[in-house]
């Protein structure tokens, strides 16, 4: 079965039923790597014959009666800022040259538990630390459909392994947007989990009070397989409901006042669908939505120029010029704005929670623009021109600060075919019941997509 | 290290304006010989200057801080 064009829940029933094998379904995807990421860059560190060996495991396991669920035989990848044990962890950086990974990080551990397959190590923006993947040490990633295009990130080889059917899913960071920005630009499921559901042990960090762990996939049900793997526990019995009666705040207002015309288009159909199939939208507000960027960049400099003050001094020349220079900007941030942040992420916290009042989850777009063009600095919208970092962050990074959990869905796509995401968000500690919303309105928002 | 520096250019008796923290600043990271960051300065210090302004900051005297500009567009 080729990923490209099945989901993890279609190659687990078709292993079931003697369809496929993991073998095959790893071989697959290894001949995809073959043939595709010498174009596309989304592999830093390919690990064939390793993957051939766990996925022939896997079967004889299969074969005499142990069945550990779902994942068990999918090949995935996984970002490189995640521990695989005696396997590099290069964060696309030079800085970290030489270092093998000792263990596997907790979630690695659960996964191989679950059974999943290890393909490789995807790349990623220096660190995680940039939105584009262009600033790699390994060169930038590729959009599968149109490689002069960026991928989005930081997740950015995760998505285009992905999409590429170089694996059936890749597991990612998101410090302010990293699975989202990624997944949306390129067509996928992208999950952030609530802030500690996941832990982040065993992952080069970013910002230790928002890095989250989650997956990158094809489809909902994709995403709660995987996050109940990264949870430790066993596939959740999710009861399926319609969406007739859900209840969801649309956040409008700095949401939806900088967007590229295709992608306000594809959101309010988005929106008109959802509502036509009996959900009750209503308009909804965070009051200080417009302090999103001062108290994130805030937070996030501070926490990433602290984790890094020792390396930007010892290995300052290692780095990226564009990510050690944003690094060493948070080196001048003064403690009483870090302070500040904080305390405005207290305020955000609670305006979230109280939009969610009564509501099911919460819905926006999930980018505000297609997949950006390597190379490009800023994106011109109408009379506006945004810095590109800035304006891929804009709509992702609020639940950052705050915790909550968030997911974006594919809604279409523009005219040339880039992909176009909607953003689903939900309580804090309850990523199950916002997956339950998600896999309701999935059908509704993707055409492509016939249950 | 940056900020004690940071404290002894800028001096006790000054007020930590954006305007002076900028300043002493970009006179370091030029002293550091990396004049890239200048622009990205500026840029924090917009942003700083809107963290700081914002309405839910505490006041020692219990006044409200008051905006321009409503915070939803800004």
């Amino acid at each position: 079965m080729s990923a490209s064009a099945h989901t993890i829940a279609e190659l687990a029933r078709a292993i079931r039923a003697g369809e496929a094998t993991a073998e095959t379904a790893t071989q697959n995807c290894l001949e995809r790597i073959a043939e595709r990421n010498p174009a596309i860059n989304a592999y830093i560190t390919i690990l064939a014959d390793q993957a051939l060996a766990q996925a022939k495991h896997a079967d004889a396991e299969l074969k005499s009666g142990r069945d550990r669920g779902p994942l068990h035989g999918v090949p995935v990848s996984l970002k490189d800022i995640i521990d695989l044990r005696d396997v590099a962890t290069t964060a696309a950086s030079k800085v970290r040259h030489g270092h093998i990974a000792p263990d596997d990080a907790p979630v690695v551990a659960r996964l191989r538990e679950a059974g999943a397959v290890f393909l490789g190590k995807t790349n990623l923006h220096e660190f995680a630390f940039g939105t584009t993947n262009e600033d790699s040490a390994f060169g930038p990633a590729r959009h599968p459909l149109d490689p002069n295009r960026s991928p989005g990130g930081s997740s950015g080889g995760s998505a285009a392994s992905v999409l590429d059917g170089m694996a059936f899913a890749s597991i990612g960071t998101d410090t302010g947007g990293s699975i989202r920005i990624p997944s949306a630009a390129c067509g996928l499921v992208g999950l952030k989990p609530s802030l500690g559901e996941v832990p982040t042990g065993g992952i080069v960090p970013l910002s230790k009070t928002m890095d989250h762990v989650g997956p990158l996939c094809r489809s909902v049900e994709d995403a709660a397989i995987i996050h109940d793997a990264l949870c430790g526990r066993a596939v959740s019995n999710r009861p399926q409901r319609g969406v007739k009666g859900l209840r969801i705040g649309v956040l409008r207002g700095y949401f939806t006042a900088l967007l590229d015309p295709q992608v306000a288009t594809a959101f309010e159909t988005a929106c008109r669908v959802l509502s036509e199939a009996g959900v009750e939208l209503e308009d909804v507000q965070i009051p200080h939505a417009g302090d999103i960027a001062p108290i994130y960049l805030h937070i996030v400099l501070s926490e990433a120029a602290a984790l890094h003050a020792k390396t930007l001094d010892s290995h300052a020349e290692d780095y990226n010029q564009n990510v050690r220079i944003r690094l060493e900007m948070g080196r001048y941030i003064l403690a009483e704005d870090y302070v500040r942040a904080l305390r405005g992420r207290d305020v955000l916290i609670d305006e979230v929670d109280a939009a969610l009042l009564h509501r099911d989850a919460l819905l926006l777009p999930s980018l505000a623009v297609p997949a950006v063009k390597l190379g490009a600095t800023a994106v011109k919208i109408g009379s506006v021109e945004e810095p590109v970092r800035n304006i891929t962050l804009r709509l992702t990074q609020l639940f950052n600060i705050t915790g909550h959990p968030a997911i974006t869905i594919p809604c279409g796509a523009t005219t040339d075919g880039l992909p176009i995401g909607a953003q689903l968000a939900g309580a804090r500690n309850r990523t199950g019941d916002l997956l339950g919303v998600a896999a309701a309105a999935e059908p509704l928002l993707r055409p492509d997509i016939s249950r | 290290m940056i900020f004690v520096c940071l404290k002894a250019q800028i001096g006790y008796n000054l007020g930590m304006t954006i305007k002076t923290w900028l300043d002493a600043a970009i006179q370091d990271a030029d002293r550091r010989n990396l004049p890239g960051l200048r622009p990205l300065l500026e840029a924090l210090a917009r942003s700083t200057s809107a963290l700081r302004s914002a309405d839910w900051n505490f006041d020692a005297t219990g006044e409200p801080i008051r905006t321009s500009t409503p915070p939803d567009v800004r």
